[in-house]
């Protein structure tokens, strides 16, 4: 890591009065401090890191790579008078200069919370004078943003040059964790860009984990992040898709030829559900469909369970099959409020649970029960919405899509199957309609 | 000779670096802020200077300069300023044209790194340009292990 010293340049003007940061500005700062503090320190071993502040333009402690005498006088500074930014900076400069090991880096930290009241042109010449002597400095602009915004930017630009120096400001808004927020700021960051490893304790990272430390809960988490948000778009537009439906009647939506009553009779009805009772009920059916198999066990006759599931499918679907039969047709109409990501993790997961108790006696061959939900699900959609058939046709995509599932093989054999029968669905629609037409009856 | 990984330039401006002075082609260093400059040369071994080229133009090249010898590190602008060199240069307008400047010798027998400190230039304008600077001495006769021939066996072999 980077030998440097430090300079934290506190502004205790009357400004720190203000509550906006919690407890008080100033209080917020104190945390900042602490944070920057110890993160420089540890850092490297042979940094050190003085105190400054910028209204009373003081030497608070002098560089030292004991955090404690940091902080004592820190906790003692009082909000008093008004901000003197420039001359503070110099004598940070100044007191950088004085430095013990000369071949330490010079930076200065300075926390602007109140208006600076400085020309410009000023500004920019002291910070050229910076300039020419490699100082680097980072601002942490907070309370009053919008006044300083320029002046300050001016400044880091000026420093950092037309090549970009290792220079920055962070502006950040009225929240109640300054330190917080400073933690993803590159002001914590490595020079490398690399994060502030094994010290942010997991606030500064994505999903509050380190992902160094667990590469693959991090890659899980991600890939769950992405389906999240495809679903999300993929919901959006069946809003949309949906206003334009309730307007004309299921009449006019032209169908794609078809024999069974299944869909037609489930399509109105979605169309008359709100999206979120639809996808609450289309959850909790699909947690209840999971859990069936293992439930269920070999019978294929209705145990409570699954008579639960059936008839909430009922219900939810407001029709469907009221005699409550074998679990592909009571959780179909359910995938059609979710998005192809999940009825295909759904429809592995399945054929997951399906093939893993082999012992179990199934009257269904476990790789075409893997395949019926997916397929007779893909039916429905190509009814419903012709895209969404292409989509589903095209191997790769599937391919694609099946790689990104956590716990999935994509080599395993049940998964080919599945795939195989999905891409060559053309075959097997009409014996799955069979099926489907069996288990309506 | 220079090692220029470990060459820095103090002041100078983000579009006319360092190392386009250090070569012969094209291009050439210019300060950033103000006219003063501080050069900070490597070399890979011990050298014994000679004698030193500048090149630079003969309105803003430099004038006053002074040399330090064996610095820990990249001295600052202050104490270069206040510090004693080990030789003071004035140049003139014809030394810029790549007239040899000779240096002192004997003080110069064992020089590790070079600091180069440009305190102002010829007529006093904003900004500093050198175009080509060249220093000229002789390594030390020290032990150079790469020199050595191999008496037997192949290289990588330990006996």
């Amino acid at each position: 890591m980077v030998l440097e010293s430090t300079i934290i340049c506190v502004d205790n003007s009357e400004y720190m009065r203000n509550g906006d940061y919690v407890p008080t500005r100033l209080q917020a700062q104190q945390d900042a401090v602490n944070t920057i503090c110890r993160f420089k320190l540890r850092s490297n071993p042979e940094n050190n890191v003085g105190l400054l502040t910028l209204a009373n333009t003081e030497v608070l402690a002098t560089l030292t790579t004991d955090v404690g005498k940091i902080l004592t006088p820190l906790h003692k500074v009082l909000p008093n008078g008004n901000i003197n930014l420039l001359t503070g900076i110099r004598i940070a400069h100044l007191a950088l200069k004085h430095r013990q090991s000369k071949n330490h880096k010079m930076r200065i930290v300075a926390f602007v919370g109140s208006p600076v009241e400085v020309e410009e042109k000023e500004i920019v010449k002291v910070a050229k004078r910076l300039k020419k002597e490699k100082v680097n400095i980072d601002i942490i602009n907070f309370g009053e943003t919008d006044c300083n915004q320029s002046l300050l930017e001016a400044m880091v630009s000026t420093i950092n040059g037309r090549e970009g120096g290792s220079s920055h400001l962070v502006t950040v808004p009225p929240s109640p964790h300054l330190a917080d927020a400073l933690l993803s700021s590159p002001i914590v960051q490595g020079e490398d860009g690399g994060p502030a490893a094994s010290f942010a304790t997991g606030q500064g990272f994505e999903f509050g984990v380190d992902p160094n430390e667990d590469p693959e809960l991090a890659l899980a988490l991600r890939v769950s992040m992405e389906e999240q948000r495809q679903r999300q778009q993929e919901e959006e537009r069946r809003v949309a898709q949906e206003s334009t439906t309730a307007v004309t009647p299921m009449e006019t939506t032209p169908k794609a030829p078809t024999t069974t009553p299944t869909p037609q009779t489930t399509a109105p009805t979605e169309g008359g559900q709100s999206e979120e009772e639809m996808l609450q009920q289309a959850l909790a059916m699909s947690l209840e469909a999971g859990a069936l198999p293992q439930t269920a066990g070999a019978t294929v006759t209705p145990s409570p369970g699954s008579a639960v599931a059936s008839s909430g499918s009922a219900s939810s679907a407001g029709k469907g099959s009221s005699s409550g039969g074998s679990f592909p047709s009571t959780a179909i109409p359910d995938f059609s409020a979710m998005t192809e990501e999940e009825q295909i993790a759904y429809a592995m997961q399945i054929s997951m649970q399906d093939c893993k108790p082999k012992e179990e006696p199934m009257d269904v061959d476990p790789p075409t029960s893997a395949a019926k939900p997916a397929e007779s699900l893909k039916v429905k959609k190509e009814e419903e919405e012709q895209d969404f058939s292409r989509v589903m046709a095209d191997p790769a995509f599937l391919e694609s899509v099946l790689q990104n599932l956590p716990g999935v093989d994509p080599q395993s054999q049940v998964v080919k199957e599945a795939v195989g029968s999905l891409t060559q669905q053309d075959k097997d629609k009409e014996k799955d309609k069979d099926k489907k037409k069996e288990e309506k009856k | 000779m220079i090692n220029k990984a470990g060459c820095e330039c103090l002041n100078e401006s983000d579009d006319h670096p360092f190392i386009q002075a250090l070569t012969s082609a094209g291009g050439y260093l210019e300060s950033d802020t103000d006219e003063q400059l501080i050069l900070y040369l490597s070399f890979n071994q011990a050298v014994k200077l000679h004698s030193m080229k500048v090149k630079g133009p003969a309105e803003n090249g430099p004038k006053d300069m002074k040399l330090f010898i064996n610095q820990p590190h990249t001295i600052d602008f202050d104490s270069a300023e206040s510090a004693n060199a080990v030789q003071e240069i004035a140049l003139t307008a014809k030394d810029l044209e790549g007239e040899l400047i000779p240096l002192k010798y004997v003080k110069l027998q064992n020089v590790m790194n070079l600091t180069v400190f440009v305190k102002n230039n010829q007529n006093d304008s904003e900004t500093t340009q050198i175009s080509y600077i060249q220093i000229i001495g002789s390594p030390v006769q020290t032990t150079k292990m790469s020199d050595f021939k191999r008496v037997t066996g192949k290289k990588g072999e330990s006996h």
